[in-house]
């Protein structure tokens, strides 16, 4: 039977029409303005050519500053949030914890939390003078270590970075936990008889097995910290200064200055950016899926 | 109209379902239970929307179910509250309901250019309007309703029109009066110490330090809310004038440089130079402004410079201050001048609104005597712009003015100055924290008016 | 060995108890801040209150708006979640199994929008010109659109798991294409779609900015948008705040505790095959 008219393409149309006209349209006319002098305070818009571009990387606006952090953000945060949710994932998959399913929920918690609020908590929790962190250190005898988490650039960047890890890890945990549970205990069992170790059967079992998995987790951590922007914008608005300033908060500024045809060039850079990523992640998947098929 | 995109909607799903599988009898299970997916939400939304309309309706049955919508900032609105009161009793009179929607302040002035330009704005917006920013900011003679007839523009401050007013038209309403800043001292400290008010900035440190050596912070600071910072910059403006002729015309002719002022990066190093040697305290960078008043209450800080009604605000959290604050100039670089700042936040309505007599009847309400009165005296202020409602400025703070020359604030006099005044706050942070040198923050500030200039097409750049 | 084994046990749950206290602290913070007075709650700390102030709930739910803004987000949260939920269900389907050079275009296509940037000014007038601009159908079909492209992306490799001879034999014994997916593939993909369920109705539920740029009444406004608004209006207050946030976070942690075994369980078991 024709492939064709057993799944036959208008299933398809819904979700490609809706994303066509709200998503598509609407972005690829931002895309168009980035090459004009588009701005609030003039009806005139005129074709510059890549002149909004040629700005965006002659760094005389700190622009490549931005792209770094934003590249170290999404660094840091991919392999924090991939270890650690792992770790936990292997840790929870045993039985060596009591009350694992409290632990799991308790961990996965945060998730449900806006970034609104989590930067609204975590900026009065790491308040220097009267923040639960700096008086809890104090209260321990560790006063040495309170510091001013959000204001030192350092470390601004580093807090951002462990807050964002603190909200995110759960949901990683959970989708590498759930990749765990479908792996066939009988692969686990054969290697023990063959006594290898804890460690072993997790180098040597778990981790192949669970690469799709883990590909799948890295294209939504690295479209995530590409993108980010809320954490950054309600923990420290971009500073001390400039220095947790990343990609979407320059998007953001532009735009308060009036200035569209630029913030929509810094968010172009950023769409390429994340593109040419998820598709080499993607083709990868392609890849396996493929070879798995013909196995 | 909302029933007929409810009914699109289930289209949209329905025939995307339908169109394939109409032939063949087997296929109606599916489009039933996704018609009756869809005809539980649709009646979700009808049945909640219908609440929140009936809801609305029996509140204002009595004379009129109109609801305008209020656009605003939050410091548009004094805390106090006394602006949502106002609105009660103008409902309580006509039945007309008033929608608050309040936006954090750095995130407004984006959000309304971004309404603006789609042509869905609030009835009535709540703008900083300065005779040099506003037609960038909202575009009046585009954008708002025509106000000059209304009975209330004669009896405005004179002086305060040219704020509102586009080529001969008023098109806004503005409450609060003319604002001056000050450092505010803590007199029983400086007795205490046997220090006497700094008429430079070499006696303005040395009392820093003999304060600090006390264990009290020097200058309360709260760079977290991002503007107060810059105000030493822009708000010594009028000092500039008195050393430049004319500096003001000339800056905006493009005549002149931010860069000409010396005295300003003076100033910035200067804050520098404070803020390393801890006349700040440790942690002003997480501070905000708010915190100010529980660190003065509570003698913990012994300066701040502020507004005039900052000095309300502390005795009315804590009575025992009262009597123990005086206030002086702020000697940065030597000034000795007051800067005085005329421009405040106004009302003006959308030209595109559905109930444009209705916004005009509530501006007419807040213009009447008692409800300015009324204003006043909700808190947040210290005079309101309309000659008739006598000021409840402070005798000393009246002396203060006398005692000085006085000038305009730099942000309302020079262009591209207010537009900028969150970015100069970012990059004085960087300074303090060490990433930025003083004179980085200076080559800023020109580059960015001369960027903002090339944007808005200035014929005084275009040369 | 065996007391090495023991060793490593405890030492392990006393990693995981200090891991919970670490993820749960701020929470707590909030929820025990929530009761207190205005004065107490300047400080965020553990420190339990001197008394415990439920007014404080009362205070926020009228204030705050809470009933109405408690309905639409439900409304707006459910409704688009659903509508993904069938879009994306028949178009991975089909783009799926049938890897057509217009399928794979299609896929590719609407993928890309995990990347798109949202460019407010455009889409505003878009949806002006459609007239579904600050209405609540028009915020549905708005977050239905932009979480299309993820969710499409997570069900998509699910579908792959659902071996191929399943159609074949329905097929055989005489399903239309729509029947096989209504009757079948709909129930196998159950895991993934309350996966993408549960997570568009938290991504929604969180979201604040879209309703600031495309609703224009505060009756319309959700939760957050209500609990940013209220930031505005009681900053000094932390101790509303905290009960706003307390009330807003409930729902969510409700539907999620309800949904866990699914959450856990459909993501990526399309992945792994095991």
């Amino acid at each position: 039977m024709n492939l064709n008219k057993r799944y036959p393409s208008y299933m398809a149309a819904g979700a490609f029409v809706l994303f066509a006209v709200l998503v598509f349209f609407p972005g690829i006319l931002g895309i168009f303005y980035s090459f004009t002098n588009w701005n609030s305070y003039s009806s005139d818009i005129r074709f510059v050519g890549m002149k909004n571009y040629a700005k965006a990387f002659s760094n005389t606006e700190g622009y490549t500053g931005y792209i770094i952090n934003t590249l170290l953000f999404t660094l840091f945060t991919t392999l924090l949030k991939t270890i650690l949710g792992i770790l936990l994932a292997l840790l929870f998959n045993g039985t060596w914890v009591r009350g694992n399913h409290v632990h799991r929920m308790i961990i996965f918690s945060p998730q449900v939390m806006s970034y609104l609020i989590v930067g609204l908590v975590f900026k009065s929790l790491l308040n220097p003078s009267h923040g639960f962190v700096n008086v809890f250190l104090k209260w321990c005898g560790l006063g040495f270590l309170a510091q001013s988490w959000l204001s030192k650039p350092g470390l601004a960047f580093a807090s951002v970075v462990l807050v964002d890890t603190w909200k995110g890890v759960g949901y990683i945990m959970m989708v590498v936990l759930a990749g765990l549970q479908v792996i066939s205990t009988s692969y686990y069992e054969a290697a023990s008889m063959d006594g290898a170790s804890f460690w072993q059967q997790t180098r040597y079992i778990t981790m192949p097995l669970l690469a799709p998995v883990l590909i799948n987790v890295t294209v939504l951590n690295l479209t995530y910290g590409f993108r980010v922007f809320d954490i950054i914008y309600s923990l420290t608005h971009g500073g001390p200064g400039h220095a947790t300033e990343v990609l979407n908060t320059a998007v953001y500024a532009e735009f308060a200055k009036g200035n569209y045809a630029m913030g929509t060039a810094l968010s172009s850079i950023l769409f390429v950016f994340v593109m040419s990523i998820s598709y080499f992640l993607l083709k990868a998947m392609d890849v396996k899926e493929e070879a798995d098929e013909n196995a | 109209m909302k029933r007929v995109i409810l009914k699109a909607t289930g289209i949209l799903v329905l025939a995307a379902m339908l169109t394939g599988c109409g032939t063949t009898a087997a296929t109606d299970t599916a489009a039933t239970s996704a018609a009756a997916a869809e005809n539980a939400t649709s009646a979700v939304a009808a049945a909640t929307s219908q609440a929140a309309e009936a809801a609305s309706t029996a509140e204002a049955a009595k004379k009129s179910n109109v609801t305008i919508t209020f656009g605003t900032h939050q410091s548009g609105l004094p805390t106090s509250g006394v602006v949502q009161d106002l609105a009660a009793d103008f409902e309580k009179e006509t039945g007309i309901k008033v929608d608050f929607q309040v936006t954090p302040d750095d995130q407004w002035r984006d959000l309304l250019k971004t309404k603006l330009d789609s042509g869905e704005a609030y009835d009535i917006m709540c703008v900083d309007a300065d005779p040099l920013s506003l037609v960038s900011r909202i575009n009046p003679e585009q954008n708002c309703v025509d106000l000059s007839d209304q009975e209330w523009v004669s009896r405005m401050d004179p002086l305060v029109l040219p704020d509102v007013t586009v080529n001969g038209k008023v098109y806004g309403v503005q409450f609060p009066g003319t604002r001056i800043s000050a450092c505010v001292y803590n007199k029983d400290i400086y007795q205490k110490l046997g220090l006497s008010v700094p008429k430079t900035y070499k006696d303005f440190k040395a009392n820093c330090q003999k304060i600090l050596d006390s264990g009290i912070t020097p200058m309360y600071e709260g760079c977290q809310n991002g503007w107060h910072q810059v105000l030493p910059v822009f708000e010594t403006g009028s000092y500039y004038s008195l050393l430049y002729d004319n500096l003001y015309e000339k800056l905006n002719k493009n005549e002149m440089h931010i860069t000409d002022i010396k005295e300003m990066k003076e100033i910035l190093e200067e804050m520098k130079e404070c803020a390393d040697a801890g006349y700040f305290g440790q942690d002003f960078l997480s501070q905000t402004v708010e915190g100010g008043v529980d660190a003065f209450g509570t003698g913990e800080a012994a300066m701040m410079y502020q507004s005039m009604d900052f000095i309300d605000q502390v005795e009315e959290a804590y009575p025992d201050m009262k009597g123990k604050m005086g206030i002086f100039c702020l000697p940065w670089a030597d000034n000795q001048s007051v800067s005085v700042n005329p421009t405040n936040n106004a009302y003006f309505i959308n030209k595109n609104s559905k109930y444009i007599d209705e916004c005009k009847q509530f501006l007419n309400f807040l213009a009447r005597p008692e409800n300015l009165q009324k204003r006043l005296d909700g808190g947040g202020i210290t005079s309101v712009c309309w000659p008739e409602i006598p000021s409840k400025e402070r005798p000393e703070v009246q002396e203060y003015m006398k005692s000085l020359p006085q000038g305009l604030v730099m942000q309302v006099g020079v262009s591209y100055i207010d537009p900028q005044w969150m970015d100069v706050g970012k990059d004085i942070d960087a300074m303090y924290s060490g990433t930025m040198t003083p004179d980085e923050v200076f080559q800023n500030i020109e580059k960015r008016r001369n960027e903002q200039a090339e944007l808005q097409n200035d014929p005084a750049w275009a040369k | 060995m065996k007391t090495r084994k023991i060793f490593t046990r405890i030492l392990l749950n006393l990693v995981t108890i200090l891991l919970s206290l670490i993820f749960v602290t701020p929470m707590l913070v909030i929820f025990i801040n929530s009761f207190k007075s205005a004065s107490e709650s300047n400080t965020m700390s553990l420190k339990l209150p001197s008394k415990w102030i439920l007014d404080n709930y009362f205070i926020v739910a009228e204030r705050g708006k809470i009933t109405v803004s408690l309905m639409n987000s439900l409304l707006y949260a459910v409704c688009s979640a659903a509508l993904i939920l069938i879009l994306v269900a028949m178009a991975a389907f089909v783009l799926s199994r049938n890897r057509s050079r217009l399928n794979r275009f299609i896929y590719y296509f609407i993928i890309l929008g995990i990347a798109m940037p949202v460019s407010n000014v455009p889409l505003m007038k878009v949806m002006k010109t459609l007239h579904i601009i600050n209405t609540r159908p028009g915020i549905i079909l708005l977050y239905a659109a932009i979480n299309i492209p993820i969710s499409l992306f997570i069900v998509f490799g699910f579908v792959g798991s659902i071996p191929k001879d399943i159609d074949e034999a329905a097929i055989l014994d005489g399903c239309t294409p729509m029947q096989l997916f209504t009757n079948i593939i709909l129930h196998m993909l159950k895991p993934a779609l309350v996966t993408i369920f549960v997570l568009n109705v938290m991504g929604v539920w969180n979201d604040f900015t879209m309703p600031l740029y495309y609703l224009d009444r505060s009756d319309k406004w959700p939760m957050t948008l209500a609990v940013y608004n209220f930031f505005g209006m009681y900053e000094r207050q932390y101790n509303l705040v905290s009960a706003d946030i307390v009330l807003t976070m409930c729902p969510v942690l409700l539907i999620f505790i309800l949904g866990q075994k699914y959450i856990v369980g459909g993501i990526s078991a399309g992945a792994v095959k095991g």
